[in-house]
C-alpha cells in the first residue's frame, strides 16, 4: 500500500504541504509504475516527459510531496533527477537552487575551495 | 524560492552525487560541509555507490624521477588514450626508489617506504601519513616485516597489519614467531597484538613485496609450512579477532619457486600462480578462484593464460572477459589487454616499471575526508599520537632533533645526497667486480693454455727420447748417440 499518508492527507483539512498541482503529478505515478513495471526504458521515457514540463526548482516541491506521502519510488526518482541536474554545477547554482545562503566566516570558504581546487575543474558555466 | 528541505531529503540527494561534486559542495554552506564529512555519511555513501564501479584504476611507476601515477580505464571496453583519466600521486619517495604497495581495498591504497606508511585515496586525491609503528629498529632491533592492508566490514574500519620477525645471527625458535601490530584508521593509532600466538613457527612467506588480498574482514598471504614438507598454503589474518588461520590450496596448484600471490577477483579469493619467475619455456599463469570462501573443494581453476610472447605477468580481469597483463616491449614495459578468444594483445599505452603495476576496481570513496590534512599537520604533531606502548627515551631524543622544519629539510637533503652517493659507489663497485671477474676468466684461460702447451711439450720430449732409444737400438755402428 503505497499511500499510507494519502488517507491522512484527505482527512486533514489544514494541509500546506502538498498543493493540488503537485498532487496531480505525484499521485498517478504508482499506477503508471505498475503498468510499465517491467519495461525500464518506457519508464525512463515517461520520466523524461514528466520532467520536461517541470522546472528544476519545482522538483524540490515534488520531493517534499513524495517525502510527505512516504512514496519511496517517487522520492528516489526525484532525488536522482535533482542529483543529475546539479552534479556538474557550481556552488552558486546549487545555493540558488535550494535557496541557501553561505554562512561561512570570511576566508573560511576560500580555504575550503583551495584545499580541493581540483574538484572545481570542468564545472558547467552558470 | 526558499522552501525548506528537511535534512533527510538533502541527504537523499547527497547520496546520489559523485565524489567530485560532494567535495565541491562542501563550500555550499556550513551544514552541507558537516553533513558531507560525518563518518556516518562517508560510510553510507560508499555502501550505496560501491556497486557502481565500472572503471579500473591502474598504478604504474616511472623511473627518474621516481614517481607513481594512477590512471582510470574503462572496465568494459578498451579506452582510447583520450578517455583515460590521470591522477597524480602527490608524494615522491624520500629514497631512490618507489613506494611499496601494501594493498588496496575499497578504492583506498596503502603504501610504504622505510618505516613510513601512507594511506592514499585517489578518488578524493587525499593522503595521510600514519604515526610511527610501535615496532621499530630502536625498540626491537632489526626486524623483517610483512605488511598488509585490509578492511573490516564489521566495524567499518581500515587496518594496516605489520608482521615483524626479529633478525638475529641465530635462528632461534623465538625468532620464528613474529610480533604483530595493527593500525586502526578509526582509532588513529598502532597497537601490538597477541596474534603471534596463533602463528605456526614453521610458516614462511612466499609473497614478499606483493600486496595481500583483503576479503571478508581478513587479509590473505601465500605461505609455505616448513614443518609440513614445505606444503603451500594461504594464511589469513582476521582483522576482527586478530587470529591467524590457514586455508589449504589445491594440490599441484603451485610450487615454492613459482611467483604466486593472492587477489580478489569477482568478489572471491583468488590465486594468481605464475609458472616461473624467469622467462623460460612454458611460461603461463593459472588463475584459481575460491568460489565459496573457506570451502577448500570450491577452488576452481578459472583460467590459464599463456604468457609467451613477452607477457610478464597477469594483473587482473576486465568485465568484458579480457585479461590485463604486463607486457615486455623492445624499449619498455606496458600494460596490455589480452583477449583469450582471439589471442590478440592490445597495448593500452600505459608504461612503467615491471612488477610495479597494479590494477584494481576503481571505487569512489570519501574515506579520509574527515581526517586532518597531512600537509598542515607537521611530523611533530603526528608523532603526538603515541602508540599504546611507551616511547623510550631514544625516540624522544630524535623527536626533539626534528621539530625544526629547516633542520628536517636539511637532513632530508643530506640523506638524499648520501643515498645517491651510495648508489654511485655501489655501481662502481659492481663494475670493478665485473672487471675482476673478467680478468680472472682471462687468467684462467691463459693457465689452461699453458697447461695444455706444457703437456704438449712433455709429450714432445717424451716422444723425442723414445725416438732416440729406438734409433739407438735399431742402429749399430754408424749411428751416433743422439
Amino acid at each position: 500500500m503505497k499511500f499510507c499518508t494519502v488517507k491522512q492527507y484527505f482527512d486533514d483539512e489544514n494541509n500546506n504541504n502538498v498543493t493540488n498541482g503537485i498532487a496531480t503529478t505525484v499521485i498517478p505515478l504508482p499506477n503508471k509504475h505498475l503498468k510499465i513495471k517491467a519495461n525500464n526504458k518506457e519508464m525512463e521515457q515517461y520520466e523524461q516527459e514528466l520532467l520536461r514540463n517541470v522546472m528544476p526548482q519545482e522538483l524540490t516541491k515534488l520531493i517534499l510531496a513524495a517525502n510527505y506521502l512516504n512514496f519511496k519510488e517517487a522520492l528516489d526518482f526525484f532525488c536522482r533527477t535533482v542529483a543529475n541536474a546539479i552534479q556538474n554545477k557550481s556552488v552558486d547554482y546549487v545555493r540558488k537552487f535550494f535557496g541557501l545562503e553561505s554562512d561561512f566566516e570570511p576566508g573560511e570558504e576560500e580555504k575550503l575551495c583551495k584545499e580541493f581546487a581540483w574538484s572545481f575543474e570542468g564545472v558547467d558555466e552558470d | 524560492m526558499s522552501d525548506y528541505l528537511p535534512e533527510e531529503v538533502v541527504l537523499e540527494i547527497l547520496h546520489r552525487l559523485p565524489v567530485k561534486s560532494l567535495i565541491r559542495f562542501r563550500c555550499v554552506s556550513k551544514s552541507w560541509n558537516s553533513l558531507i564529512t560525518t563518518p556516518a555519511f562517508i560510510n553510507s555513501h560508499f555502501s550505496s555507490n560501491s556497486s557502481n564501479s565500472n572503471k579500473l584504476i591502474v598504478r604504474h611507476c616511472v623511473d627518474k624521477p621516481y614517481l607513481e601515477h594512477y590512471k582510470l580505464i574503462d572496465d568494459n571496453n578498451d579506452s582510447s588514450s583520450d578517455q583515460i583519466q590521470h591522477i597524480d600521486f602527490p608524494l615522491t619517495s624520500s629514497r631512490i626508489n618507489h613506494f611499496m604497495l601494501i594493498g588496496s581495498v575499497n578504492g583506498l591504497f596503502s603504501l610504504f617506504e622505510l618505516e613510513r606508511y601512507v594511506l592514499w585515496n585517489p578518488s578524493i586525491r587525499k593522503f595521510i601519513t600514519l604515526p610511527n609503528p610501535c615496532i621499530s629498529v630502536k625498540t626491537h632491533g632489526r626486524v623483517k616485516c610483512r605488511s598488509a592492508f585490509g578492511f573490516d566490514p564489521r566495524t567499518n574500519d581500515y587496518k594496516v597489519v605489520r608482521i615483524a620477525f626479529r633478525c638475529g645471527t641465530k635462528r632461534t625458535e623465538e625468532a620464528k614467531v613474529p610480533l604483530v601490530e595493527v593500525y586502526s584508521l578509526n582509532e588513529g593509532s598502532w597497537r601490538i597484538t597477541s596474534a603471534g600466538d596463533s602463528f605456526s613457527p614453521g610458516i614462511s612467506f612466499d609473497d614478499w613485496g606483493r600486496p595481500s588480498a583483503s576479503l571478508n574482514g581478513a587479509v590473505h598471504f601465500v605461505v609455505n609450512d616448513r614443518d609440513d614438507n614445505f606444503c603451500p598454503l594461504v594464511l589469513s589474518f582476521d582483522l576482527g579477532d586478530e587470529v591467524f588461520r590457514e586455508i589449504s590450496v589445491p594440490n599441484g596448484a603451485f610450487g615454492m619457486r613459482d611467483y604466486v600471490h593472492t587477489s580478489v577477483i569477482g568478489g572471491s579469493l583468488s590465486l594468481l600462480c605464475h609458472d616461473t619467475y624467469r622467462h623460460t619455456v612454458n611460461n603461463c599463469c593459472s588463475i584459481w578462484v575460491m568460489k565459496d570462501y573457506g570451502i577448500v573443494d570450491s577452488w576452481t581453476k578459472q583460467f590459464t593464460v599463456n604468457l609467451d610472447g613477452g607477457l610478464i605477468r597477469v594483473l587482473g580481469l576486465q568485465k568484458n572477459g579480457n585479461i590485463l597483463v604486463e607486457a615486455e616491449l623492445p624499449l619498455h614495459w606496458e600494460l596490455s589487454s589480452y583477449d583469450p578468444k582471439s589471442k590478440q594483445v592490445k597495448n593500452l599505452g600505459i608504461c612503467g616499471r615491471p612488477y610495479y603495476f597494479c590494477v584494481d576496481n576503481y571505487m569512489e570513496n570519501l574515506v579520509l575526508l574527515d581526517k586532518p590534512n597531512d600537509a598542515v599537520s607537521k611530523r611533530g604533531a603526528s608523532r603526538k599520537r603515541k602508540c599504546r606502548d611507551k616511547l623510550d627515551s631514544s625516540q624522544h631524543f630524535s623527536i626533539c632533533l626534528l621539530t625544526s622544519d629547516e633542520a628536517r629539510v636539511h637532513l632530508l637533503q643530506e640523506a638524499r645526497e648520501q643515498q645517491q652517493e651510495v648508489v654511485q659507489l655501489e655501481e662502481t663497485v659492481r663494475q670493478q667486480q665485473e672487471a675482476m671477474l673478467y680478468q680472472q676468466e682471462a687468467i684462467q684461460q691463459q693457465m689452461e693454455k699453458m697447461a695444455s702447451f706444457k703437456s704438449q711439450l712433455e709429450k714432445a720430449a717424451d716422444f723425442k727420447s723414445r725416438l732416440a732409444h729406438l734409433i739407438q737400438r735399431l742402429g749399430g755402428p754408424g749411428w751416433r748417440h743422439i
